[in-house]
């Protein structure tokens, strides 16, 4: 098998574009967004009547956000007004996905759902056996996505057909990076899985000392994720070998972001982490808050991430350059606009800091 | 222009002035192109020097307010509403509008009071529906949107008492027979409309008319309504029946299934008479909480208030379960002790499922586990495992022993789909890390989503007592306790409580199980005693939790609920295996103190006021000061309500060292 590099790096959207969890598929976060000075204000803020577990995702002028409520809100980012809002029956913990022009998203229905980006109309479902946690990763027309009934779907994307399920040992809440031809995802009963994006059967299998919520990412043929046994791994892409790993004070379930070589994770000890992603080397690491848990985001030297409130990191230093006390979650990732950051908060509230 | 200067106001008048004509131009009393008084001539009206007014007409020419024309006097350089359109955001609105009202000399409380009155006096502009829980109001509101096309708010009794500003604008609808209790919640001036549902007479004839023995099946989103129907049938039918048989045969979700058979039906009162009103004064716990007190008086000795009766509703029960607390084996409690159990703070799961075991038997007398877990939960239970995931991810109970847990329940045969691991708050749960570490078909429950959420809870069985002065007096048993499981498996940590002395079996379950329990304690006092041991002794919690496992593989000995500070939490490597939770705490309370007493840190007892600190900073930081007098007289005064054995001396306390 090819070494497998970041497969979307040819088609990356257009820099106003946030499609899935950290921006898009290379996991890079904000990279090649303009900078952002510190905010001196919020343009606006909207409470959507729900607490709001997971990142919202940008395209245009639309903010999409789910919550608790179990809505999928989306949201005029000039106004911070509410276009539409589509209701699922319950809770909705997935950071959403964009594909052409469909919003995906699971629920704690079981389902995974496809909405229309402008209307809200639902295109399509595909049911699962279990909550849907994980952010539905698109890749050549498949969206793949685990369940908590300890499978992993692929599905059409276009219509919500099954493709494939694979029987994996535990929880999956970890979200997929999904390349041309592999699948890499993290399972609670402590496994990290490749699975053949085709066909879905495992490729390999490594163990790691307890569940992984973290979602990978890949650059470079390393896999790259946190285990809740405290570590941060890089596994070579083609075999599963360990190549190096890295511990830290507590549990990981925080998403690595990649840029330049440099990998940066959190971890529940407090601290955000900037590893060599060729040797686990680590070039510094910060005090962040009390628990880091969220994905942080990688854009032009700045690194931010949510520790109840939103924080902005030198990426070559680690020193902090802002704090805005918004936001209060520590699941969300913050999304990068043109010179505005947007943020979502436990309490239900979404913030357009300026 | 009318200006006042209030030279008593700790505001300088310099402040004043320049809020003033900001105002006055703000608001349209000075118009654009309006000239102001010259500087000399409003200093000598408001007695100021006129360098006051010509620094003010300059700052105010330079933000825009005013113009200078050349040779004449100033004058208002902005219209009315330009300054409006410029801070256009809701928020800046506001910000400006208390400014001003600062400015005049209004309180912030009349400011609230007032803008709360302007709101109230707004017209409608949705509707709100009102029931006395949460499902039925989701089904008034469904049909109601399905006929006017226009779907309202809906929200339960409880919730509009919790937060009543969620009516500011809204027309309420409510059924009839529920409309005199939400009308006093609102102002006197809101509308409350009142529905009717439709009669159930069509379905009571045709029940009337079954011509041989018949089972019916009522299904309803709402457990109220399924309690109408089932009382209406007892009142129409006419046979001679003195039982009803009811019971829950499917709990999916929110969809609650009930048959019920017309044999041996009790009398129609008594059907709907499903629950019993007890009062408990606790005059014991009162006299334990004074006690202790007495044991460790300081000269400076704080009075501290002695706690209110606690009226409390449970549901009545045939029978107490003899498995219910203090359970099987009261007074003995099982410690194991191995420190392999946790090594560079992670918890090993093979050593604990060890020491789960070793436990267990010794504790039943049983030669195997599986014999032993056997006569806790049978095939067809459906079993909570309680968990503390408050102090997440530093220390809550260890997903390694919850996951030994679960494979112990189903080796007992229970099915994972039987399986629910809970608590009260479904954030922390996902600090952490329950939903992905357990394994796949168990259920993992947050009863809420956030602090106001109250759908989650059964407004049937409550504590009711008046602290403090709050609001909301009441505090709810939550409906997977009351209704959806049988029995309990209660996994505390071991660890301080900042309030109640020790969080361990008592009040993980206790305050765990019921909503609405913080107001119990305002720093610096504290009710924990005697609330945890009354809401632990409510029914049906008391019956359904058959068994304590407390996770000592960390010990929090400062810091509890919630620190994250590892200079506090000692990894002690053992566990505690009890069905009695009182004999428990007082295992663990005597272990916190003698672990405090090595690191020289104040008892749990102290009431030394120079302890108390009112800086949560300094209390995470510090293990000599604290936020609250600690209470953990509740371990007592729970033995006293019955719930186990409270005496040191008189637990049967077996120690085994594994490792």
């Amino acid at each position: 098998m090819s070494r497998e590099t970041a497969a979307f790096t040819t088609t990356s959207p257009a820099e106003t574009e946030w499609v899935t969890l950290l921006r898009d598929n290379t996991r890079a976060g904000g990279q090649g967004a303009p900078p952002i000075a510190p905010p001196s204000r919020a343009r606006w803020q909207a409470r959507i009547g729900g607490s709001i577990r997971s990142a919202p995702v940008l395209h245009g002028s639309t903010l999409y956000a789910a919550s608790l409520s179990g809505k999928l809100h989306a949201i005029n980012v000039e106004t911070g007004r509410e276009k539409w809002n589509f209701a699922a029956p319950k809770q909705i913990y997935s950071t959403p996905s964009r594909f052409q022009e469909k919003v995906l998203f699971g629920c704690d229905d079981g389902k995974v759902y496809a909405v229309h980006q402008d209307s809200g109309a639902k295109l399509w479902e595909a049911s699962t056996g279990g909550e849907v946690w994980a952010s539905p990763v698109v890749c050549q027309g498949t969206a793949y996505f685990g369940s908590a009934d300890g499978h992993f779907y692929a599905a059409d994307a276009g219509t919500g057909k099954l493709r494939w399920k694979q029987a994996l040992g535990g929880r999956v809440y970890s979200t997929a990076y999904a390349a041309e031809k592999s699948i890499y995802v993290g399972c609670g009963d402590g496994h990290a899985h490749s699975l053949n994006a085709a066909t879905g059967k495992i490729q390999w299998s490594v163990l790691t000392g307890n569940g992984i919520d973290s979602s990978p990412a890949l650059v470079g043929g390393t896999v790259l994720f946190g285990s809740e046994d405290f570590f941060v791994y890089a596994l070579d892409a083609n075999s599963g070998t360990v190549l190096w790993k890295y511990e830290t004070g507590l549990g990981i379930s925080s998403s690595p972001a990649v840029a330049d070589d440099v990998v940066y994770v959190g971890s529940k000890d407090g601290f955000l982490y900037a590893l060599a992603v060729q040797t686990g080397k680590l070039k510094w690491k910060t005090r962040a808050g009390e628990v880091i848990t969220a994905p942080p985001v990688f854009s032009e030297g700045v690194v931010y991430v949510q520790s109840w409130g939103t924080m902005a990191l030198d990426a070559a230093t680690g020193k902090l350059l802002w704090r805005a006390e918004l936001g209060g979650s520590v699941q969300g990732a913050p999304v990068i606009g043109e010179g505005v950051v947007y943020v979502a908060g436990n309490g239900g509230e979404v913030y357009a800091l300026e | 222009m009318q200006i006042h200067i209030d030279k008593q106001s700790e505001v300088p008048a310099r402040d004043q002035l320049r809020q003033q004509i900001i105002f006055l131009i703000g608001t349209g009393q000075l118009s654009k192109g309006t000239e102001l008084p010259s500087v000399r001539e409003l200093a000598r009206r408001l007695k100021v020097h006129h360098n006051t007014i010509s620094c003010i007409y300059s700052q105010l020419t330079r933000d825009g307010w005013l113009k200078k024309r050349r040779g004449s006097r100033v004058v208002v350089g902005q219209t009315a509403n330009s300054w409006i359109e410029e801070f256009a955001d809701l928020d800046d609105l506001i910000n400006r509008a208390i400014r001003l009202a600062g400015s005049r000399g209004y309180s912030l409380q009349q400011l609230t009071a007032r803008v709360r009155a302007r709101l109230l006096a707004e017209p409608s502009d949705h509707l709100l529906v009102v029931a006395p829980e949460r499902d039925l109001a989701e089904l008034i509101r469904a049909e109601i949107g399905e006929t006017v096309g226009h779907e309202p708010e809906a929200c339960s009794a409880s919730v509009l008492q919790q937060n009543p500003s969620i009516a500011i604008g809204a027309i309420l609808i409510t059924p009839s027979y529920f409309a005199g209790k939400v009308q006093p919640a609102v102002p006197a001036e809101h509308t409350v409309v009142a529905i009717s549902y439709s009669p159930a007479a069509e379905h009571i004839a045709a029940i009337r008319n079954l011509s041989q023995p018949s089972v019916i099946g009522v299904v309803s989103v709402s457990a109220l309504f399924l309690e109408s129907p089932v009382s209406s049938v007892a009142r129409v039918l006419s046979f001679p029946t003195e039982k009803i048989f009811r019971t829950v045969l499917a709990i999916q979700e929110k969809v609650i299934v009930r048959f019920f058979s017309g044999r041996k039906m009790r009398r129609p009162h008594q059907a709907m008479d499903r629950r019993t009103f007890v009062k408990r004064t606790c005059v014991s716990s009162a006299a334990l909480f004074l006690g202790g007190m007495d044991a460790l008086a300081y000269d400076d000795e704080v009075k501290i208030p002695p706690p209110p009766a606690i009226d409390v509703r449970e549901a009545p029960l045939a029978k107490r379960s003899p498995l219910g607390m203090p359970g099987l084996y009261p007074g003995r409690v099982v410690e194991l002790s191995d420190h392999r159990s946790i090594v560079g703070n992670r918890v090993s799961q093979p050593i604990v499922r060890q020491m789960l075991e070793r436990g267990i038997r010794e504790l039943t007398g049983e030669s195997s586990a599986r014999a032993a877990w056997a006569k806790f939960v049978e095939p067809k239970d459906v079993v909570g495992i309680k968990i503390n995931p408050s102090g997440a991810p530093a220390c809550c109970s260890s997903p390694e022993l919850v996951r030994e847990i679960i494979n112990a329940v189903q080796s007992a045969e229970v099915p994972a789909r039987n399986i629910v691991v809970y608590d009260r708050f479904g954030y922390e749960m996902d600090m952490g890390g329950y939903q992905v570490l357990m394994p796949p078909g168990i259920r993992v429950l947050g009863v809420q989503d956030d602090r106001l959420d109250a759908s989650g809870y059964d407004a049937e069985i409550y504590c009711q007592a008046d602290f403090f002065g709050e609001w909301e007096t009441r505090s709810y048993m939550a409906s997977v306790v009351a209704r959806q499981i049988n029995k309990i498996i209660n996994v505390p940590t071991l660890k301080d409580h900042s309030a109640s002395g020790v969080t361990g079996c008592l009040k993980n379950v206790g305050y765990g199980t019921f909503s609405n329990v913080a107001r119990s304690h305002r720093a610096p006092f504290s009710f924990t005693n005697p609330l945890i041991g009354v809401m632990c002794s409510v029914e049906p919690l008391r019956s359904k939790t058959v068994l304590n496992i407390m996770d000592g593989t960390r010990m929090v000995w400062h810091g509890g609920p919630l620190t994250q500070n590892q200079s506090f939490i000692y990894q002690a490597g053992i566990l505690l295996v009890s069905t009695d939770p009182v004999a428990t705490d007082t295992i663990e309370l005597d272990l916190i103190e003698k672990k405090r007493q090595q690191q020289h840190a104040p008892s749990v007892w102290e009431r030394n006021p120079k302890s108390i600190t009112a800086n949560s900073g300094e209390f995470y930081q510090d293990a000599s000061k604290n936020l609250f007098y600690r209470q953990p007289g509740h371990i007592a005064a729970a033995g006293k309500l019955g719930l186990g054995e409270s005496d040191l001396k008189k637990i049967d306390h077996r120690q085994l060292l594994m490792g």
